[in-house]
């Protein structure tokens, strides 16, 4: 099968129905689909459609401050409910992109509110509970909020939480297990992706797959932050970005084996071999720097799943991580320097083995 | 749906992994029916598209880093290493790019790689020259100098990367040299910026009208340009990236300008010049929703205008009601979603007519 061109829909399921997969007569099937297909956006419409929701949360929220509609903690508890209560009923009873944007504007504004009005409950620290909060209601929203971009915010409204409570604890040395655990959740559901279609859950699936992602990325991000120590004495944003590092890499070296098995042939070959220590090698090199590792196990699965928004993502990631890893100063730039280049020659020495390991001439790219 | 039609839309119709997805529910396929539908519509990459995947893109992330490596090395500014040494490594590192490109020809990935290592190493030598001279020139001069040098390997490189790093270098240039000579008064502005980082400087040096006027005329002329050879079919033109990256800078300067008009009431310092940046602002986004609909399709640069154009819809309108805020914000929530509601719509819509047509 050549990478260069697409199949045609009449191609692949002209062959599905020779091979016995499909019954005659499809075509008018696949039409109708076709049809309903141009009701999906691509990520850059919905990326709008939750920006505008957002802010429009935020317009709305402003209004009910200024005209004190509700004061107290308790009214603010209920009024929140109440607006998410009604984000869910509208959500699931109209389907017009205007009852849309209202349900998910409504909800988020009164998730807000919900936040806020946790005092009122008067069982301990307000911040505590308002994170906590905002957990309960959003895992319950996942399943309950029938909207792909409302299930793909919740899970960034939870981890972010999560990531709060961690920095409010003074526990902020977990991150440094949170990114690897959050990547190993999204690998996990991008990799039975194919069972989550055939058992029709990957409505519910695939935002939280897209939300576990970017959390993971928003985690590896707070490696980059660093804060001078006259302002903040011994204040670490994101301790020992090498677990990260180490348990990402041995993530990218379980997909390497899973994932590249048929272009190494077998396992045990010495390419296949060749590769995992070249992968050591990577991680060795980036030790410092997670990011470059979580990028490369994004663009690897987007790559096998013939996912090019995922793909782009990883490529996405890779570059804001290494702009920002390369403005940071928390690493000196001699130290980036030396990681850079050496990951940079592993990764050229890995291609070039693997080549020659493919017998493929090394004239490939003037093709 | 006419028969017909079914056919030949299914025959011109290209299966991605989001269109099987949505088949694969609609026919109730089990695993193994998925699975080879993905191997059939070349999904599920075999050991030829791995390989070349593998070739492609572990060159450019190899080659990148090093560069990215080679530049940090030299920002360190190592006493240890004598300014000859440091200018010679700089100059092989350069020569050996060239050479790569050259024996590998322009048009590979390889040689591709290699002039756009070439290119962005001239800007690393530019700098080690002024750390180690301390020459007292202007930063801006650093940006328009390295464009300058790489202009020449732009013109026969016949890639987007290179153009796209010419076009950063000018706007980044142009902006430096607003800021330092023609109007020192931002200077300060950008000193503050500077501290918090690159972006907190673009978005303060942005909060001058002529300045971000100028930055938007620069890369609507660059957009413009890139369309009119890509329309005469130029082949390396005829990627997306490059073209909706510059329309991005445009759109983000077009905004920045019409907002600082919307709001002028704040500015201190103002001439008649500033309704111009409304004017562009329309003109852009009327220009453009007729062209990437009607003779260029790119839902990616249509939804960008509608975004910028909920963004300064809804600004004026809560400009129009700074008396009444209060009940305004009802307004305006209101307002975004009913706009956001009608973009997604409309982008649909369009979306469609281009599959019907």
């Amino acid at each position: 099968m050549k990478a260069d061109r697409q199949r045609s829909l009449a191609e692949v399921f002209g062959r599905l129905e020779a091979e016995g997969y499909l019954e005659p007569g499809w075509q008018e099937q696949v039409g109708a689909a076709m049809a309903t297909f141009d009701q999906k956006q691509p990520w850059y419409v919905r990326a709008m459609v939750g920006f505008g929701a957002w802010f429009a949360s935020l317009l709305l929220i402003v209004f009910i401050m200024s005209v004190d509609f509700v004061s107290t903690s308790g009214g603010h508890l209920r009024f929140g409910l109440m607006l998410v209560a009604a984000a869910v009923m509208l959500r699931r009873s109209l389907v017009n992109d205007f009852a849309r944007q209202t349900a998910l504007a409504l909800s988020l504004a009164g998730q807000v509110f919900m936040a806020i009005g946790m005092d009122w409950f008067d069982l301990g620290d307000d911040f505590e509970l308002a994170m906590l909060a905002l957990i309960l209601i959003n895992s319950l929203l996942i399943k309950f909020y029938p909207d792909s971009v409302h299930r793909f915010l919740s899970v960034i409204i939870i981890m972010s939480s999560w990531v709060g409570l961690l920095y409010y604890w003074e526990t902020q040395f977990l991150l440094s297990w949170l990114t690897p655990l959050l990547t190993i959740g999204f690998v996990y559901l991008v990799l039975q992706e194919r069972r989550f279609v055939v058992d029709r859950k990957d409505l519910l699936i695939r935002p939280i797959a897209a939300g576990l992602m970017v959390s993971a990325f928003g985690c590896v991000m707070l490696s980059t932050v660093y804060i001078i120590p006259e302002l903040i004495l011994n204040f670490e944003f994101y301790p020992h970005p090498w677990v990260t590092t180490l348990a990402c890499g041995l993530i990218l070296l379980y997909l390497e084996q899973k994932l590249l098995g048929k272009v190494l042939r077998e396992m045990r070959s010495w390419p296949a071999i060749v590769v995992s220590y070249l992968t050591l090698l990577l991680m060795t090199a980036a030790l410092a720097a997670p990011g470059l590792i979580f990028s490369l196990i994004v663009i690897l699965l987007g790559t096998a799943q013939g996912n090019r928004s995922m793909s782009g993502a990883g490529l996405a990631f890779l570059t804001i991580f290494t702009a920002a890893f390369f403005y940071g100063i928390q690493t000196t730039m001699l130290m980036k320097s030396a990681m850079l280049v050496l990951t940079g020659l592993t990764v050229l020495l890995g291609r070039a083995l693997l080549l020659y390991a493919l017998r493929l001439p090394q004239e490939h790219d003037d093709a | 749906m006419d028969p017909e039609s079914i056919r030949v839309d299914l025959e011109h119709e290209a299966v991605d992994a989001e269109r099987l997805r949505l088949l694969a529910v609609q026919f109730q396929f089990d695993d193994q029916a998925y699975k080879r539908a993905s191997e059939l519509a070349g999904l599920s990459p075999d050991a030829d598209m791995w390989t070349g995947l593998i070739d492609r893109f572990l060159l450019v992330y190899g080659t990148a880093l090093i560069v990215a490596g080679v530049a940090a090395f030299f920002a360190y500014n190592w006493d240890g290493l004598d300014k000859f040494a440091k200018f010679s490594l700089l100059e092989v590192a350069i020569v050996i790019c060239v050479l790569m490109a050259w024996l590998k020809k322009l048009d590979s990935l390889a040689g591709k790689s290699g002039l756009f290592a070439a290119g962005f190493l001239v800007g690393v030598l530019l700098a080690v020259f002024g750390q180690t001279y301390q020459t007292g020139a202007d930063p801006y001069s650093l940006f328009l100098g390295w464009a300058l040098l790489i202009s020449g390997w732009a013109v026969i490189g016949r890639q987007s990367g290179l153009w796209l790093l010419f076009a950063v270098l000018i706007n980044l240039g142009l902006i430096l040299y607003w800021e330092q000579v023609l109007n020192p008064a931002m200077e300060g502005v950008g000193e503050i910026g500077r501290i918090f980082g690159p972006f907190l400087w673009l978005f303060l040096m942005m909060s001058d009208y002529q300045l971000a006027q100028l930055v938007f005329v620069v890369n609507a002329l660059v957009l413009i340009a890139w369309e009119y050879f890509s329309g005469q079919g130029v082949h390396w033109m005829q990627g997306r990236w490059f073209p909706r990256v510059i329309a991005s800078f445009a759109l983000l300067a077009a905004v920045a300008a019409t907002l600082l008009l919307i709001f002028a009431q704040f500015l201190t310092d103002k001439d008649d010049q500033l309704f111009l940046g409304g004017i562009g602002f329309l003109l852009f986004i009327a220009l453009s929703s007729g062209y990437y609909r009607k003779i260029r399709q790119d839902l990616y640069i249509l939804a960008s205008c509608m975004l910028s154009l909920i963004v300064v819809v809804t600004s004026a309108v809560a400009r129009a009601l700074e008396d009444d805020l209060d009940t305004g914000w009802l307004l305006l929530s209101l307002l975004v979603i009913g706009q956001t509601a009608a973009g997604a719509v409309w982008l649909r819509t369009v979306a469609r007519s281009w599959r019907t047509a």
